[in-house]
């Protein structure tokens, strides 16, 4: 009985360092559900980069082109190859990223050697842009910044490697055309060059600022103020916002403003009433954007805040058990995750039209995507407020003695929450996906070209991958489902 | 829908599930005969059976024929899809808690195995017929 409470204590003690940031228990699960859900989800996009754009490149690019080409570019293959490439190696990247994450995590509670090294200690405060964030958000900042940097990494090869294109049909390129009728718009070689580089400049440096930043700190005092979650978020978007309406006040000063047209060459632009309205928005947008900054600088709680009681946690009615909590964050991270990279996948590859019905404010992308995100969001928010996840977690643990194998892994009873959180989220995602990659194909091989034969192929090897994940989600439910058992 | 692909399906997953639902009461230790795990199999998958073949009936009914919405790539299959999902669990999970008077948890598991094995056939037939057809 001794020994037991001593491994226990031991449990809880035990500090888990990655990237030599120091984890308590809820920033250890975060990061769990996290790794977890790229572990998971990584393996499909890089199926469908393998199976779908490589094959494609292999089969009808590459072939087509050793077959003529005097009629192709001479960069033609490296345009078509390079980005699916680069999409591998990042895919790839983020996978490791994962995989080593969630070994650490589940190896931690393994081991009992503690090795001695330099680590950030959790009890500190940073100073990022003049706002004093907590240790867990500067992790916050720490994983947003690495995740931001590769992103932009990304943007910044494929313009170089498309040199004729620039940045594509992208959100950076549609923020330097400026509309002048109710199906034109106006824009200089100069700007469309210049301005989408200088934004991901400025964003990769401040990326690379903050990933150090995030890193060093000071001594917390219990009675220290720092940001609320919400505020700083609110902080993040809202100075990227900045940043993005800023460059499009710029492009509007260098088209129709004379002295600034002439100091960079651009022959001027008479202003008409499209242009005035695009401006006044912009406008307003940058003015709110500079408001929600201000004001996030205010919005500070007290570090130890007093602890709200676990039983005043409710969901639209719905009353949070820890399991119901655990299970409810997990799908909001997964779905959360999800939802944000498409949108800004969507919005920074392909863009978003900016003539005509749509515009780049009033867009029905922001309409589908912002609300979804929010959404998401709202329960995270309120589960990780007040240390109310460390508080599920303790209660999680304090329940009754459980642990199972995982792939030789051993989980504790939390993980195998968190495990069967995960992947009842993950079943639904694949369903779809298997349904989606279905009809694709049907639609595919109901008009297939000679030269896409190859797709014969490549859809079975995608619902492969898509069932081998389901087998692996299924073990997953049936190895760790008994520990939501009361 | 094809008729022949559900009918084919049907007697697979019949011949599957009853081997696992056999297999999953005996590791239960619960004692049950055959013939109660094919009792539970076949009430499952017929109602599943009929219940997709009507809701195609009235898909088609409705939406193709009086507001002339072409139902084979649209977002209705996909709703269709994970509707047919869910009804499949819950059906499943009630049909055996009602033969095997055991709790809904006790047949998640099993039944969530049948329904991705079905998935899985279902996309194996598809891409068979399909490549077949291409051909």
């Amino acid at each position: 009985m001794e020994n037991k409470e001593g491994q226990d204590a031991d449990f809880k003690s035990s500090q888990l360092t990655l990237f030599k940031f120091e984890l308590n228990r809820s920033q250890t699960s975060m990061f769990l559900i996290l790794s977890l859900i790229g572990v998971f989800m990584i393996p499909y996009i890089l199926a469908g980069d393998v199976f779908l754009n490589l094959f494609s490149f292999l089969f009808v690019s590459l072939p087509s082109y050793l077959s003529d080409p005097s009629h192709y570019h001479p960069d033609y293959l490296i345009y078509n190859f390079y980005p699916i490439i680069i999409n591998i190696i990042i895919n790839t990247l983020f996978l490791t990223l994962s995989i080593y994450a969630l070994r650490r995590i589940l190896r931690n509670k393994n081991t009992k050697t503690v090795t001695k090294r330099k680590t950030i200690n959790q009890e500190r405060f940073v100073n990022w842009f003049g706002l004093k964030i907590s240790h867990g958000q500067s992790l916050f900042i720490f994983i947003v910044s690495l995740v931001g940097m590769i992103f932009l990494f990304q943007l910044f090869l494929e313009t170089l490697l498309y040199p004729e294109f620039g940045f594509g049909f992208g959100l950076l390129q549609s923020l330097c055309w400026i509309p002048e009728g109710v199906n034109q718009a106006t824009s200089h070689e100069i700007l469309l060059e210049n301005v989408p580089l200088a934004i991901v400049i400025i964003l990769f440096l401040l990326c690379l600022s903050s990933l150090i930043i995030a890193r060093r700190g000071k001594p917390i005092k219990p009675s220290k103020r720092v940001m609320k979650n919400y505020s700083l978020l609110i902080f993040i978007v809202s100075f990227v916002l900045l940043i993005l309406s800023a460059a499009r006040v710029f492009c509007h000063l260098a088209l129709f403003d004379p002295e600034i047209a002439s100091l960079l060459g651009i022959s001027v632009n008479a202003p008409n009433q499209y242009q005035n309205e695009d401006f006044l928005k912009t406008l307003s947008f940058f003015i709110i954007c500079l408001v929600l900054m201000i004001t996030s600088f205010f919005l500070k709680e007290k570090n130890h805040e007093e602890r709200k009681k676990f039983d005043e946690l409710m969901w639209f009615r719905v009353q949070l058990k820890p399991h119901r909590a655990v299970i409810l964050l997990s799908c909001a991270l997964l779905y959360i995750t999800f939802f944000t990279h498409f949108y800004i996948y969507y919005i920074f590859i392909m863009g978003i039209a900016i003539v005509g019905f749509l515009s780049l404010y009033l867009n029905l992308i922001h309409f589908i995507f912002i609300p979804i995100i929010l959404f998401c969001y709202y329960p995270i928010g309120k589960i990780l407020n007040n240390h109310r996840f460390e508080k599920i977690i303790e209660n999680i643990d304090n329940l009754r003695d459980y642990k199972t194998k995982w792939f030789g892994f051993n989980l504790s009873k939390t993980n195998s929450v968190i495990f069967l959180s995960v992947s009842s989220g993950l079943i639904f995602l694949y369903i779809f996906q298997l349904f989606t990659t279905n009809m694709s194909a049907e639609m595919f091989f109901t008009d297939m070209a000679p030269y896409y034969f190859f797709m014969i192929f490549s859809f079975p090897a995608m619902a492969v991958v898509i069932c081998l994940i389901l087998v692996v989600i299924i073990y997953t439910i049936k190895k760790t489902l008994p520990s939501i058992k009361s | 829908m094809n008729l022949m692909t559900e009918l084919l399906q049907y007697i697979l997953v019949i011949i599957i599930g009853i081997l696992l639902v056999n297999w999953y009461v005996r590791k239960k230790g619960w004692g049950y005969r055959f013939r109660t795990s094919l009792y539970f199999i076949l009430w499952w998958r017929t109602a599943i059976l009929l219940i997709v073949i009507v809701m195609n009936f009235i898909l088609e009914l409705f939406l193709g024929t009086f507001l002339h919405i072409d139902l084979s790539y649209n977002i209705f299959q996909i709703l269709l899809v994970i509707l047919i999902f869910f009804i499949n669990v819950l059906l499943g999970v009630k049909i055996f808690k009602f033969v095997y008077k055991q709790d809904a948890q006790e047949s998640l598991v099993i039944v969530l195995i049948i329904v991705v094995i079905e998935l899985i056939l279902e996309t194996f037939l598809f891409y068979v017929f399909l490549i077949l057809e291409s051909f």
